[in-house]
């Protein structure tokens, strides 16, 4: 006779752990899967999708047997039974998906409170049941009656899957493919540890050649110090290389292990919003883009919670009702657009809805009665000011607080969070057309390529991608050094200050940095390397420190700090803006792009009218408008923009792909230039819309 | 020192005397470490150091303690709160051992930080580091 199993106390809280984020994958699988047939009217989505989230159900129940959760069991064993019968009979209506949301609620909640959270309250037996009738209610043909979970002790039976194999073993760990869960904490100190090896192999490299030295400077025993030298030098060398190599490539495994794609964190969105919109009685659409991007797995444990704050703020204060967008001329279904995007190692995420805007009055109501502000400094905040109030702790548009929203617990907890990885958080709202939030937070803390560089004796780092050109400085340097044709004005001297504070050498070369097209100059004393370097946040407790972005350990053991460069470039003049006005969205996308790389700060608006209001409230230099638009055309745009008092000396370019012959309309109306839109017209838009500069 | 003149006791008193932290605090003390320096993140942190492989922010404990920058080169490895970070300081002078729980302690100053723990009279006083770090010279803690 052989006795059961029955991990102890410390073990299971371990597995309890353990499973509860594995649990997190199946659920978001099955999730989003419900998700994506319940709108498949089409059937287009093929059987493998609910293969899938079988799958995902099939290894909940045999994690929840692992952990003796024994109530999970039984609700994934029924779901997994719901979604073979709704699979087969192509029956994953709303009634049968909002089940099993409940069922993946339920088991959520069942796991939250194992693993120290509040007591579940969960009536399985009757959601169980509730599921077990849903199957045989299904309609079409119904499935073969099948064995109760084999643990169950449910009254009734819920149909199991025949061709997945019930999980009893081990993993397979000796497949190629198999996986295995590992805190993000091991993998911190395995790189930590990773450093010190390669700190240590630096140290007795150096150590070796200290050696060589003194024997190759020794007069008396020349000879043979010659001779044990160079044995020295053979019999180490091989063991070090080797050594280098392998510290190298344990690095390089960890940081891939570290990183997971961006659209991790997209996967939660869909049930967000078809629940929010259900219970809001509202029609959404979210399109997301850009979940290839590989982040850091601390990045993804912010995002993903901060996009579920945002993505419910667009819906329930944005979004309007279907009846009230189509009296304002909107369709009736709301759109909520999730971009990831990279650039000079940040990643870029922008969460655009089309619905009213931030209401301006509901906030100065609510600044003033938490007396945050006077009535009179309400009344003077600009829009673009007062619309920042929303990031503040506990600050609520809402007088009530509802299910979904009204705590004031929102985008504060979201700028925190994005804080805490020396990330920010940006709004924009146009009243009538939409609010955009985009957040940017390092890639992190993976391996980058940074040029090491030397300044005040210590070493300064530089992202690769920040870089566009080193330039050797001879002899002492005026104010600014020349790449391209162009001057490029040297740090001031403050930057330079706080980047070294203990003094400064004389600097022999300058490395030219790059943000959006403008470019600065940091003098460095010399240069070091460009090495691959493993980056991470600033350690906590330290507040942000503006300069620095990130910091890395040298296979010396010296500490490099990355600069940067958003800040360096802060000691420019600011950028000229431009409005681009354009509904053809590879259009808009590729202008602003080139824009941006020509040293503009870009706004985009996607048809005349929101452009208008755009340009009413913020502070722009020029306008670049397609002519054949919804709400206003180029050309009503261009006529409006000249009669304002406010815009009217702003610089106006209209180009168009379709409308040829509008230029002469176009420049009546006050255009400063129309242009075709064709391959290569980005150019002519970034010169005709900066005559006078010399880099167009 | 001879062997029979070594105190052994829970805390460890500072150089130059009159300061001190729970040995069990403490991680690692280290002579002259290389420190990258950083400005701007709150007037008493000094920069970053690299300890066994991980990055530790360093405060000078000088501005902490009279607000005048200090000249010290040995810095304490302290963990608090879930956090490692280094405190720069003169050095270490002794161990010793807590005083016994009965004893009086004097009345702190008015404008004693709240990290200084009172003493009795000729003990060094206990610094709390999870206090030291709520301290507004450190900067606003993420």
């Amino acid at each position: 006779m052989t006795r059961a199993f029955r991990p102890d106390d410390e073990l299971r809280r371990e597995l309890l752990q353990l499973f509860a984020a594995e649990s997190r994958d199946e659920v978001e699988v099955i999730s989003s899967g419900l998700v994506a047939l319940e709108s498949d009217a089409a059937g287009a989505i093929g059987a493998g999708r609910t293969d899938e989230m079988m799958r995902a159900a099939h290894s909940l129940k045999g994690g929840a047997r692992a952990v003796e959760l024994e109530s999970v069991d039984r609700l994934a064993h029924a779901l997994e039974g719901l979604l073979k019968a709704a699979g087969d009979r192509g029956a994953f209506d709303g009634e049968t998906v909002d089940l099993a949301y409940r069922a993946l609620d339920g088991i959520e909640a069942i796991i939250a409170a194992a693993t120290g959270g509040p007591p579940a309250e969960v009536n399985v037996t009757g959601l169980t049941d509730e599921l077990q009738t849903a199957i045989t209610g299904l309609p079409g043909e119904r499935p073969a009656p099948t064995e109760p979970s084999p643990r169950s002790t449910a009254p009734a039976p819920a149909p199991a899957p025949e061709a997945l194999p019930e999980p009893t073993g081990p993993s397979p760990l000796g497949q190629p493919d198999a996986t295995v869960r590992v805190r993000v904490s091991k993998l911190d100190g395995l790189m930590a540890a990773v450093r010190e090896l390669e700190a240590a192999r630096v140290g007795v490299e150096h150590a070796t050649g200290i050696l060589t030295e003194r024997a190759e400077a020794d007069d008396l025993k020349a000879r043979e110090y010659d001779v044990r030298a160079g044995n020295i030098r053979e019999t180490t060398a091989a063991p070090l290389t080797r050594l280098e190599r392998a510290a190298r490539e344990v690095a390089g495994e960890v940081s891939e292990a570290r990183t997971v794609p961006l659209s991790l964190a997209f996967d939660p969105l869909p049930r967000t919003v078809r629940d929010l919109g259900r219970d809001l009685g509202r029609e959404v659409e979210l399109t997301t883009s850009g979940g290839e991007v590989d982040v850091d797995r601390a990045v993804m444990e912010v995002l993903r919670p901060a996009f579920v704050h945002v993505i419910r703020n667009a819906i329930d204060h944005g979004i309007e009702s279907p009846a009230a967008r189509a009296a304002g001329g909107k369709d009736e279904k709301g759109r909520v657009t999730v971009t990831g995007r990279t650039s000079a190692g940040l990643l870029e995420i922008e969460v655009a809805d089309d619905g009213a805007g931030i209401d301006a009055d509901a906030i100065r109501r609510s600044a003033i009665s938490r007396e945050l502000i006077t009535a009179e400094e309400a009344d003077a905040l600009p829009y673009a000011e007062l619309i920042e109030f929303v990031t503040r702790p506990g600050f609520s548009t809402r007088d009530k607080v509802t299910e979904i929203s009204g705590r004031g617990v929102g985008l504060d907890a979201v700028n925190e969070g994005l804080g805490s990885i020396q990330g920010t958080l940006g709004i924009t709202s146009i009243p009538g057309s939409g609010s955009k939030v985009t957040m940017t937070v390092p890639l992190a803390i993976a391996a980058t390529e940074v040029i090491v560089a030397e300044l005040g004796g210590l070493p300064i780092g530089i992202s690769l991608s920040d870089a566009a050109r080193i330039v050797a400085l001879e002899g002492p340097s005026d104010e600014a050094i020349e790449v391209d044709g162009a001057p490029v004005p040297f740090c001031s001297d403050t930057t330079l200050e706080a980047l070294a504070p203990h003094g400064r050498g004389e600097a022999t070369c300058a490395i030219a940095v790059e943000v959006g097209g403008r470019r600065i100059a940091l003098p460095v004393e010399r240069l070091r390397t460009v090495q691959r370097l493993s980056t991470m946040p600033l350690p906590e407790p330290l507040p942000r420190v503006s300069l620095i972005r990130s910091a890395a350990i040298l296979p010396d053991g010296d500490v490099l700090r990355v600069i940067e460069v958003r800040t360096l470039i802060e000691d420019l003049p600011p950028p000229p803006v431009v409005l681009i006005a354009d509904d053809s969205a590879a259009w808009l996308e590729r202008a602003r792009r080139h824009l941006a790389n020509h040293g503009w700060r870009v706004e985009t608006a996607p048809d005349g009218r929101v452009a208008l209001a755009m340009l009413g409230e913020g502070n722009f230099d020029a306008l670049l408008t397609d002519v054949e638009m919804p709400g206003h055309d180029g050309i009503e745009l261009t006529d409006m923009v000249r009669k304002d008092s406010e815009l009217a000396d702003i610089r106006v370019v209209v180009w168009s792909a379709s409308a040829e012959d509008a230029g002469p309309a176009a420049l009546a109306a006050g255009a400063d230039a129309f242009l075709i839109k064709e391959p290569g017209a980005e150019d002519d838009a970034a010169a005709a819309l900066r005559p006078d500069d010399p880099e167009d | 020192m001879e062997l029979d003149e070594v105190q052994v006791g829970d805390l460890i008193e500072l150089s130059p005397g009159g300061r001190a932290f729970r040995q069990s605090d403490l991680i690692h003390i280290v002579s002259d470490p290389s420190i990258a320096p950083l400005v701007g993140a709150g007037e008493a942190w000094v920069g970053l150091a690299n300890l066994s492989g991980n990055l530790i922010p360093v405060a000078d404990l000088g501005i902490l303690d009279s607000g005048r920058p200090g000249e010290g080169k040995t810095m304490l490895a302290i963990r608090a709160d879930g956090v490692s970070f280094g405190l720069l300081c003169e050095g270490v002078l002794r161990t010793c051992a807590s005083p016994p729980n009965d004893a009086l302690a004097d009345e702190p100053l008015p404008d004693d930080p709240a990290w200084l723990l009172a003493s009795p009279p000729g003990e060094p006083r206990l610094i709390e580091p999870r206090l030291l770090l709520e301290d507004p010279r450190l900067g606003p803690i993420r």
